[in-house]
């Protein structure tokens, strides 16, 4: 009746352009932290920044 | 007799044709229950807490495995690491004294600090290359697997007194624990998994607030791996501090407090914090309140609100509500997404509670494991 289904959690990184404010999500690579300055906007070139990274049952 | 529809002596086998074979199946049963009941109880808990204590064996066993893992894949030590390791298992502290509580705060910080200070000199001893962020990274893997061992070590302790004395009383509290001890337990085991890949937790959510209002100001030291800057809101001066990420460590906000008190004073703190939630509420939900919200052992409370009461500024917590698993696992999305909402409750507190001119101390308190600044 109480028994618990094993959760899978899957860890995401949330990247936001500085400039267009764009955000993307993927998912988590080892050396990611939060406001960390990663690769430049696909569309306007601008900083991307990771805003968030946190887990998601998958 | 009839109750009913059902006759009561045909049911018991007591009419005067009753068989004197369905007596005794009545009887037995509760003459054995009378003198055994509580020594069959007692094995029935037994076994329930065997399970459970197995489990917890597992738990604590895999949590060595990983830490050993981790230094011999990341440190590549010269040397088998796992004797040192197995020693730092087997460490304890002894509080001070207690029968004259005046001034035992200052001890109790001493001795906590020697004992932080004595490990952290060990984790570096185990490979010459290991920078900060790994060895903070080792300490808080350490402090879960050592955590893990201590608490099957007592959950052992009780569960074997209680089957060698045969006293069934002595184990009932201990089945009642069992959930909540088996909970934590299963939150230090994931947490070890966040620690290795350097992914915020839950309690990481403080520092997440405070270093979004850190991004671009001058940071300066304000203890040992703590840091502060200033900033500017709607004419208000803001002094910001969070312990120095993304490493993982809770900084000193006690000290960094005395520190940014000895420069200027400001006329109000806020405290930006992870709180347990109450069983049915949402993770991630966000709570005002008094009082300086910070955990650990409370030497640090006490000097905040120490310095609080000398110079009269009042002190106001958020909190984000989350369970003891939330608050040392990778950091659920609910929790991520109330970032926003927490800056503006905490800009809002600033609007209603200070006047133009003045200035808050804004402190954004928790491990800030994988939060930068």
């Amino acid at each position: 009746m109480f028994s618990k289904k094993k959760e899978i959690i899957t860890p995401y990184s949330v990247e936001q352009c500085s400039s267009c404010k764009a955000i993307s999500k993927r998912k988590f690579k080892d050396g990611d932290y939060i406001f960390k300055n990663t690769d430049s906007c696909s569309s306007c070139k601008g900083q991307l920044v990771i805003s968030k990274i946190f887990g998601e049952v998958s | 007799m009839e109750f009913l529809g059902i006759n009561i002596d045909e049911l018991l086998g007591s009419g005067d044709d009753s068989n004197p074979l369905m007596w005794l199946v009545w009887i037995v049963p509760i003459i054995i229950f009378m003198f055994y009941g509580q020594r069959i109880q007692l094995q029935i808990t037994s076994s329930e807490i065997s399970r459970s204590m197995e489990k917890l064996k597992t738990f604590k066993e895999e949590a060595r495995k990983e830490l050993i893992e981790y230094l011999k894949t990341t440190l590549k030590p010269a040397t088998d690491p796992t004797p040192k390791i197995d020693r730092f298992f087997e460490h304890f502290t002894i509080m001070p004294v207690d029968m004259d509580p005046n001034g035992i705060v200052p001890k109790v910080r001493h001795i906590v600090r020697s004992r932080e200070d004595y490990v952290r000199l060990q984790v570096k001893t185990l490979s010459p290359e290991l920078n900060s962020m790994e060895a903070s990274k080792i300490e808080n893997i350490l402090e879960a697997a050592t955590t893990l061992h201590l608490l099957y070590k007592i959950v052992r302790h009780l569960f074997l007194t209680a089957k060698k004395q045969n006293n069934f009383p002595l184990i009932l509290p201990l089945q009642m624990m069992m959930p909540f001890i088996m909970e934590e337990a299963e939150a230090l085991k994931t947490a070890v998994d966040a620690f290795k890949h350097g992914q915020p937790i839950g309690d990481g959510i403080g520092p997440m607030v405070v270093g979004k209002m850190m991004l671009g100001t001058a940071k300066k030291t304000a203890a040992f791996e703590t840091v502060w800057s200033e900033s500017e809101y709607e004419g208000r001066r803001l002094y910001l501090m969070k312990a120095e990420g993304p490493a993982a460590t809770v900084g000193r906000p006690g000290d960094a407090l005395e520190r940014i008190f000895s420069e200027s004073k400001p006329d109000m703190i806020v405290m930006v914090d992870a709180a347990l939630k109450l069983e049915g509420e949402e993770s991630g939900s966000i709570a005002q309140g008094f009082g300086a919200a910070i955990g650990g052992i409370g030497t640090d409370r006490f000097q905040i609100e120490e310095v609080a009461t000398k110079y009269k500024i009042p002190i106001y917590a958020i909190v984000i509500k989350q369970s003891i698993k939330d608050a040392i696992t990778i950091m659920k999305k609910e929790i991520a997404d109330s970032t926003e909402k927490v800056t503006a409750q905490v800009h809002d507190l600033i609007k209603e509670n200070t006047k133009t001119g003045q200035s808050v101390l804004v402190i954004g308190v928790g491990n800030t494991l994988g939060v930068s600044q």
